[in-house]
Formats: C-alpha cells, sequence, structure tokens
C-alpha cells in the first residue's frame, strides 16, 4: 500500500518585489510504500530541506501535491493542520528540538499531551518505547544532562510515540559522534523492521546505506534512485558513494 | 581603525537596537525631566517668597533627593538589560576582529550619544514642562502665580551633572561586562544552559511567615502611636515576604503542580507550568521589585491624595469656627468679638462654652490621673473633654436634662463604654446616654488620642470635676501646692463664623492680630487668656504641606510608575527571545498557532499580572494600618481614604494594562517571528 505519493512537486522561492526567483524543487514526483525505509540524499542546497518542509506540511509547493494515505495536504484546514501533523507525522531533527524546560518523560509525552491523553496512558505507550530506546533509567533527566545520542533518542522516543504513519527524520545523525550515530541507525533499522515506514533526509552516506532505498536530488530535481536488493550495507554504501560521485563530476541521472 | 567608523557603528547600533534602546532612552529623558522641574521648583522663588513657602521648599527638596537617588538605580539597571542581550552583538565584533579596547570605543559613544539625547530632550522636556508644573503646584496651594519664565543655571548645570555622573557609572559598567567575557562567551551569553531550579520550602515558608506577620500587624495595631512604629516593621517584613515568596514560594508552588499529575498533563498546564519554573528562577527578584515598586506608588499616591482631598474636612475638624479664643477667657472673646464688628465684618454664628480639657488614664469605667501599674498601650492614655448641660444645649440646640450625678457621653476615639457609670477621678457618675453629637472643639479632637466628650449636669459639678482631678495629682506629688481656681483646667472657648470667604478669612487675620498685640499692651485693661486662630490662615500650612506631598506623591507616582513599566517591558523582550526557540520547538511537535497564541497570552498575562495582584493583596491588608498613620496626620474620613486607595489602583491597573496590550503584541511577534 503506497502511504507517501509525491507529484510532479515543484517550489519556487520570490524574492522581495518579485525579482530573484529561486526554483529550490522542479517536478520531483516519487511514491513511499507502507513499511518502506527511504532515504533522500543531496547536496547542501539541493533542495533536500525544502522537499522535507513540504512533506510535514511546514511550507506549501507552488506546483504538485503531497498525498498521504490518498489524502491531499493542501485540503487541510491551517487549523487541523497541528493536529494533523502531531497523529500522523513523526519528526526527528538534527538538533534534536528537546525543551530545555522539560525532563525526557515529559519531552517524550509532549505530542500526547497536546493531543489530550491521559497519564496512565501516556505512561503505558512510553514504557515500551523507552525499552526499546534503551532510556528507561534516564527518564528522567532534562536534555542537558544526557549525551547527544541520548537525546537523539529520546527525540526518536517523542517521534513515534504517537504512533505517526510516516517518520520523517531531517539528518538525524548531524550533531551525532560516530558511535551514537551507529547506534541510531540501528535503531531506525529495528523501528523499520517492526513495521514503522520512514523518510530520512540525510547527506551522511553511512546513514543512507541503511536504509532500504536511497533516493538523490540534485539542484531540485530527482537525479537518481538506487534500491538495496539483497545488498549488505557495505554494499549499499559502495553503491551510494559511486553516485554520489557521479552526482558530483555531473553525470545525467537515470531511473 | 578609522575614526569615523565608530561614530557611525554607534549610531548604527542605537538605530538598530531601536527597540530595546528606545524605551530606554525615553526613560531616561523623562527621569532627566522629571528631576529638573522638581529641583527647579524646589528653588523656584515664586514659591519660595509666598507664605509656608519654607515648607514646600522642604518637602521639595526632599521629592527631588529622592528622584535623583531613584534615577541612579533604576537607569543602571535597566541599563543592565541592554547590555545582556547584546552581549552575543559584542561577541560578534569580537570575533570579527575588533578589539576590546575598539568595542570599548564604540560602546563609550554609545553611551555618549545616549546621555546627550537623554540630557538635552531631558532638559528641554523639563524646562518646557517646568512652567506647567509651576502653575499646577501655584494653583494647588492656592498661591498668587508669577508671570514670567523661571530659568536656573544652576539647576540646569546640577541636572546635567547628575546624570552626566550617572552615564559615565553605566558605562563602566557596560565596559566590565565587555572585558571580563571571552569572546566565545559573549556568543553565548544568552544561551547559557540553566539548571532546573530547586523548590526552596524552608524560605517559601519563611516567606509566608513574614508576609503573614506584617498582614497581622497591619490589621490588629489599633494603637496609633504604634502604629507608626509598627508601619516600618509591617513594611519591612512585607517587603522580605515577597522577595522570599516571588522567588522561593512560585517555584515551590509550581512544583507542587508539577507533582500533580491530573493537572500537570494538561495542553494548557504543561508547557506553563514548567516554563513558569524558569522564567520565575529568572524573573522572580525583578517581579518582586516591580511588586514592591507598585505597592509604593499606590501607598504613595492613595495616601497623599487622601489628605489632600480630605485637606477641608480635617480644617473643619480642626478648626469648627472661622475666628476662635481657644484656652481663652470670657474678656479675650468680647475682645476678638468687637475687633471684628468694629473692622466691618459680619459675624454669622457665634458659639460660646465653658470646658474643662484634661488628661487621663483610662482602665475599664475608671478615668484618673493615676498611672495603670502595667501601661500595655497608649490607648489607656485619653483626653477629656467635659462640658456642662447649659452650654451643651445652648450650642447644639438641643433640650436634654441631667439629674445630679448623671452625664452624657460621647466617644470620640476609643474602646467602648458598656457599663451603666463610671468614675472619673474618683467620682462616679451614671451614664444617662451615650450620644454621636458633641460640642465643635478643636484641639483635642484632631490629636491623636482617644478622646471622651462628656456633659455634666451643672457648672459647680464641672469645678468639682476639676478639683478632684487636682486632688488626684495633689495626692501623688508631694511637692505640690494645694488647690487653688489658678490651677483650674477650666477654659473658654469662643468661635465667630465671620461673612465672606477665604480673602474676609485673611483679612479677620490681620485685624485679629493687631488687636490681640494692642492687648497685650500693659494698660490695655484685657487679660487675655489662650490663643487665637483664624481657620483661612492656618489653613495656608496645610495647603503647603498637604499640597506639596500631593503633588510629589502624584509626581513620584508617575515616575515608579514609568520604572515599573519599563522594568517589565524588558523582561517580556528578553523572555521572548528565550521563548521563540521553545515555541518553534512545540509548534513543530504538533502544537497549532492558536495553541501558542493562547500560551503565550497566559504566560505573558500570569508575568504581568503577578506582581499587580500582589501589590492589590499588599494594599487590601496595608489598608488599616494606613488609615491609622493617616489619622495622625489628623485625616479621620475612612470613605475618602477607601476611595483614595481605589482611584489609586484603579488608575495604576488601567496604565498597567495599556502597557500589557502593547508588550503582548510585541512579545508576540518576537517569539512568531
Amino acid at each position: 500500500m503506497t502511504i507517501l505519493q509525491v507529484e510532479g512537486l515543484g517550489k519556487t522561492y520570490t524574492g522581495r518585489f518579485g525579482a530573484n526567483q529561486v526554483k529550490a524543487l522542479t517536478n520531483v514526483s516519487f511514491s513511499v510504500e507502507q513499511g518502506e525505509y527511504v532515504a533522500i540524499m543531496g547536496e547542501s542546497g539541493s533542495g533536500k530541506t525544502t522537499l522535507l518542509n513540504i512533506l510535514a506540511a511546514f511550507d506549501r509547493p507552488t506546483t504538485g501535491r503531497v498525498l498521504l494515505e490518498g489524502k491531499d495536504l493542501a485540503s487541510i484546514q491551517e487549523s487541523e493542520l497541528a493536529a494533523f501533523r502531531r497523529d500522523s507525522l513523526g519528526f526527528v531533527f538534527q538538533d534534536f528540538n528537546l525543551l530545555d524546560t522539560f525532563n525526557l518523560r515529559d519531552n517524550i509525552f509532549l505530542p500526547l499531551v497536546l493531543a489530550g491523553k491521559g497519564y496512565v496512558e501516556m505512561a503505558e505507550r512510553l514504557q515500551p518505547i523507552a525499552q526499546r530506546m534503551g532510556i528507561t533509567d534516564i527518564l528522567n533527566k532534562f536534555p542537558y544532562e544526557v549525551s547527544g545520542g541520548q537525546k537523539q533518542r529520546a527525540a526518536v522516543a517523542r517521534a513515534v510515540i504517537t504512533g505517526p504513519k510516516l517518520l520523517l527524520a531531517d539528518e538525524p545523525t548531524g550533531a551525532l559522534d560516530s558511535k551514537s550515530a551507529d547506534g541510531l541507525m540501528d535503531l531506525f533499522t529495528a523501528l523499520n523492521a517492526s513495521g514503522q515506514t520512514i523518510l530520512m533526509v540525510s547527506h551522511s552516506t553511512k546513514a543512507a546505506s541503511h536504509a532500504g532505498r536511497v533516493i538523490f536530488i540534485k539542484d531540485g530535481e530527482l537525479f537518481h534512485q538506487i534500491y538495496r536488493g539483497g545488498n549488505t550495507n557495505e554494499q549499499m554504501y559502495q553503491k551510494i558513494a559511486d553516485t554520489l560521485t557521479l552526482l558530483a563530476t555531473g553525470g545525467d541521472g537515470h531511473e | 581603525m578609522n575614526k569615523h567608523l565608530y561614530g557611525r557603528l554607534a549610531r548604527q547600533n542605537l538605530r538598530k537596537n531601536f527597540r530595546s534602546y528606545g524605551p530606554f532612552l525615553l526613560a531616561s529623558i523623562l527621569t532627566v525631566a522629571m528631576f529638573y522641574i522638581l529641583c527647579s521648583l524646589s528653588v523656584n522663588p515664586g514659591l519660595e517668597g509666598t507664605f509656608g513657602g519654607g515648607t514646600l521648599g522642604v518637602v521639595l527638596a526632599l521629592g527631588t533627593c529622592v528622584v535623583g537617588l531613584f534615577a541612579v538605580v533604576f537607569l543602571f539597571y535597566t541599563n543592565s538589560f541592554l547590555v545582556k542581550q547584546r552581549k552575543r552583538e559584542f561577541g560578534l565584533f569580537n570575533v570579527l576582529g575588533m578589539e576590546k579596547r575598539h568595542l570599548a570605543k564604540v560602546i563609550g559613544l554609545e553611551t555618549l550619544y545616549a546621555a546627550l539625547i537623554s540630557i538635552l530632550l531631558g532638559l528641554g522636556t523639563g524646562m518646557a514642562l517646568d512652567k506647567a508644573m509651576y502653575l499646577l503646584v501655584s494653583r494647588l496651594i492656592g498661591v498668587p502665580v508669577s508671570l514670567g519664565f523661571f530659568l536656573s543655571w544652576k539647576v540646569m548645570l546640577a541636572t546635567a551633572g547628575l546624570f552626566a555622573a550617572i552615564f559615565a557609572l553605566i558605562y563602566l559598567n557596560s565596559l566590565r561586562q565587555v572585558y571580563v567575557a571571552r569572546p566565545v562567551e559573549l556568543l553565548q551569553a544568552e544561551h547559557a544552559g540553566e539548571r532546573e531550579p530547586k523548590a526552596k520550602w524552608l524560605l517559601a515558608l519563611i516567606g509566608l511567615a513574614c508576609l503573614g506577620a506584617g498582614y497581622y500587624i497591619s490589621i490588629t495595631t489599633t494603637d496609633v502611636l504604634q502604629a507608626m512604629f509598627l508601619f516600618f516593621v509591617a513594611v519591612v517584613l512585607v517587603i522580605v515576604g515577597t522577595y522570599l515568596l516571588f522567588t522561593a514560594g512560585s517555584v515551590a508552588m509550581l512544583k507542587l503542580l508539577k507533582k500533580n499529575r491530573r493537572y500537570y498533563y494538561k495542553t494548557r498546564h504543561f508547557t506553563a507550568v514548567s516554563g513558569m519554573i524558569y522564567r520565575m528562577k529568572q524573573n522572580a527578584v525583578g517581579l518582586a521589585n516591580i511588586c514592591i515598586l507598585s505597592t509604593m506608588v499606590l501607598v504613595m499616591v492613595s495616601g497623599t491624595a487622601c489628605l489632600m482631598l480630605g485637606m477641608e474636612g480635617t480644617l473643619r475638624s480642626a478648626y469648627p469656627y472661622d475666628v476662635a479664643n481657644d484656652y481663652g477667657n470670657a474678656e479675650t472673646g468680647d475682645m476678638m468679638r468687637r475687633a471684628l464688628t468694629d473692622a466691618g465684618f459680619t459675624i454669622e454664628n457665634e458659639a460660646r462654652y465653658t470646658y474643662m480639657d484634661a488628661a487621663a488614664y483610662r482602665t475599664g469605667d475608671d478615668f484618673s490621673m493615676y498611672m495603670p501599674e502595667n501601661i500595655t498601650s497608649w490607648e489607656e492614655f485619653c483626653e477629656l473633654f467635659i462640658v456642662d448641660l447649659e452650654d451643651y444645649n445652648a450650642v447644639l440646640g438641643q433640650s436634654e436634662s441631667l439629674a445630679p450625678g448623671e452625664i452624657l457621653l460621647h466617644i470620640e476615639r476609643g474602646g467602648a463604654i458598656q457599663t451603666d457609670a463610671i468614675t472619673l477621678f474618683g467620682r462616679t457618675y451614671t451614664i444617662q446616654k451615650q450620644t454621636d453629637l458633641t460640642i465643635p472643639y478643636s484641639g483635642m479632637l484632631t490629636n491623636i488620642n482617644n478622646a471622651y466628650c462628656l456633659v455634666v449636669a451643672d457648672m459647680d459639678e464641672l469645678r468639682a470635676l476639676d478639683r478632684a482631678r487636682y486632688e488626684q495629682l495633689y495626692g501623688m506629688n508631694t511637692d505640690m501646692e494645694p488647690y487653688q481656681p489658678a490651677y483650674s483646667e477650666i477654659e473658654m472657648y469662643s468661635g465667630f463664623d465671620i461673612a465672606g470667604g477665604l480673602d474676609e478669612e485673611l483679612r479677620a487675620h490681620e485685624v485679629i492680630e493687631r488687636a490681640w498685640s494692642d492687648a497685650a499692651q500693659e494698660g490695655s485693661g484685657v487679660r487675655l487668656a489662650g490663643s487665637y486662630n483664624i481657620r483661612g490662615w492656618e489653613r495656608q500650612f496645610f495647603v503647603q504641606l498637604y499640597g506639596g506631598l500631593f503633588f510629589l506623591g502624584m509626581f513620584l507616582g508617575l515616575l515608579f510608575t514609568m520604572a515599573a513599566i519599563l522594568i517589565i517591558y524588558y523582561k517580556q523582550m528578553s523572555e521572548g527571545r528565550d521563548d521563540r526557540e521553545r515555541f518553534q520547538i512545540m509548534q513543530k511537535v504538533g502544537m497549532s498557532r492558536l495553541e501558542v497564541r493562547r500560551t503565550i497570552r497566559s504566560q505573558v498575562l500570569t508575568v504581568f499580572f503577578l506582581p499587580l495582584a500582589a501589590a492589590g493583596v499588599h494594599m487590601a491588608f496595608a489598608f488599616p494600618i494606613l488609615y491609622r498613620v493617616l489619622r495622625m496626620m489628623s485625616m479621620y474620613q475612612t470613605g475618602t481614604f477607601l476611595w483614595c486607595v481605589l482611584g489609586a489602583f484603579g488608575t495604576f491597573a488601567a496604565l498597567y494594562a495599556v502597557v500589557y496590550s502593547l508588550t503582548a503584541r510585541t512579545y508576540y511577534k518576537l517569539v512568531s517571528m
């Protein structure tokens, strides 16, 4: 079943007074199936973040549309957007975006509290997730008291506690040391194995090599995509690296 | 580096940071102007030369000192907000290759510009408003207005000098902040990680106890003389309590709320409670400052307004008749009456009565000269004002009758008397009736002591009482001589109301003054007794003092209000910057704009109105003791005072609300940017 469908997406930023039109995305189309783990790769300025912002409904496309489980994001009222985002999407950010004023437990509870859930239900939901993330012992700590890797795991817990249809991750390993990054990627793989659909934006080859499919964007356009097939992580890594070389040396994309 | 660059950079910085620098400049301009005005008024010959100008000058000079002192603290404090906010900017300059001495130069120029703007515009504003204020004060205290403009170089120099010194201090403080910090620290100054504050239960409880004790003193102190001293004790207790409760109490309270899961994990409370804990940590002292400042404004404004508004009433009870001879005798009264009619005054109303005015100790239903064994309060010391029935009926137009040994009793001030009989200097009387009426009498009724007015059956009874009083004293002091009529405390009061207004009363003062000094000559044939007073003349002293205090109260009230508003504005602005990040995250996690807006509003509302609400509660509890302190100043109208307090609070709250709406908007813009 297709969970996310992106059709002919384009985004043009217009400078003040209509001057300086900048095309951030041009005619991007792809789809994500239920249970897939997709990585989107590209250099800085290639349009990755714009794409993610549109998928998360933080931004609206100039052309094209995004369907989540067949529902057009553009059809959602501004007032319902927050609730939609809360219930259907989970976010993991590069800089964690945990609130300093909450301990980890309350940070994870935040979307549930916003959704009006009771404490007992929240605690029940948290227990297995926290165990899985390995943060059960540090739930009472504040973000400034734990390591980057722990912070990011708490952020993942916050993202998945609502049971989102799609987990969106924006450079999740960007601020982590390599060991924590590896741990997080294993976590993502495990999450995916248990059925979580994941869409991750990254320019880390290592991170992307865990994904089932990698989509490459260059200058706002879909450039290429590779499927894992039966490849191991190492083989996947090699294929991604090759594609990136191609990308950098200016070859034409193909599907 | 290019010389002009510093100046340009400094000017640019001022412009760029206008949102934060603007209010500071405005406040310092107004402070300069207010200082100039007060200083100038205190030496204005137009006010000085008039009757009793000395009193007003002293009041205004005192006010000038207060404003000067306040200006130092206030400008220094608000500037520290600015420096803190701009640390990052300084750090950036530093990283871009500006050395600290270059930075010092830029900041120096900035401060210089700020100082020049403040002092020049402030002096300008001050001079422009000075005349208006002079007219206001002249009108308030009813002195003739002198034409022309009063400008004093000395005042200008003093003002410029004081504020130049303050800005120099501010500059030194900024330098200190920049010099001690390293560039990385400067860059990160805004992002210093913070620990969650701990709940300090003991401090919170001490704060509660202090506040309770302060309130208790205010409510329970009935003794007027004690009230004055205890008032200051209560003020100190309440100030300490306020600081402790705002700092420790608020955090403890929030932690308690946080522990309550059903309450805490609700969309509306979740972010608010946890946010407030941090907010209180950073802002508790500032909020407590605002609360205390607001309370001060309220006390000052309502107190002085009440004195001013109640002045005519106070005057009337102190001087029931336009012209009077007090502690006098018939001859003196006659002399004054003659002088008035000879000078062409029409006497519209007059009263004459004989009275006895004596101090005594009250123990239950016993009034005597004997001091009680363990005197516990000044309440037991009281004044007795005694007349005979004939004068009472004549002056008040009553037709009471008394059997021998019976009295009428009126309690002007003091504890109720439940018994049917009382003992006066060893003589026992039956209380025939307690009345609301009393003969208008000046001296005693405006005194601070408790006072009882009694009516005895006849003159003989009055004389007997007078003698009995002396005997009691004589019994205690063996070196006193036996009773003679000359030792009598029985005096005569003659009062006259004359036709015409204030001018006539002032003319009457001249007439009586001359007649009195003539009568005091050897061989005038008049045996003068007591003193004379003319209400219109006495009024001028009251007007000078109360008018001066009232003006000062309003003036300082305005200044303090401005300070409170500015502090709260800066608090909100600096918080807005911190909060922006938090609200962005919450929006990403699924908080709608509406919810963000609602949360922001409730937080700003809490921070804004917490001090005001606390000030309101302080004021409510301060009411009883303030009323007693005012009583010391002969102000007895509870109603007037209540209205003054409500009026002051209403005005203050309205001003506050206006600033709130402005601040909330700017804050929301900052946060949602």
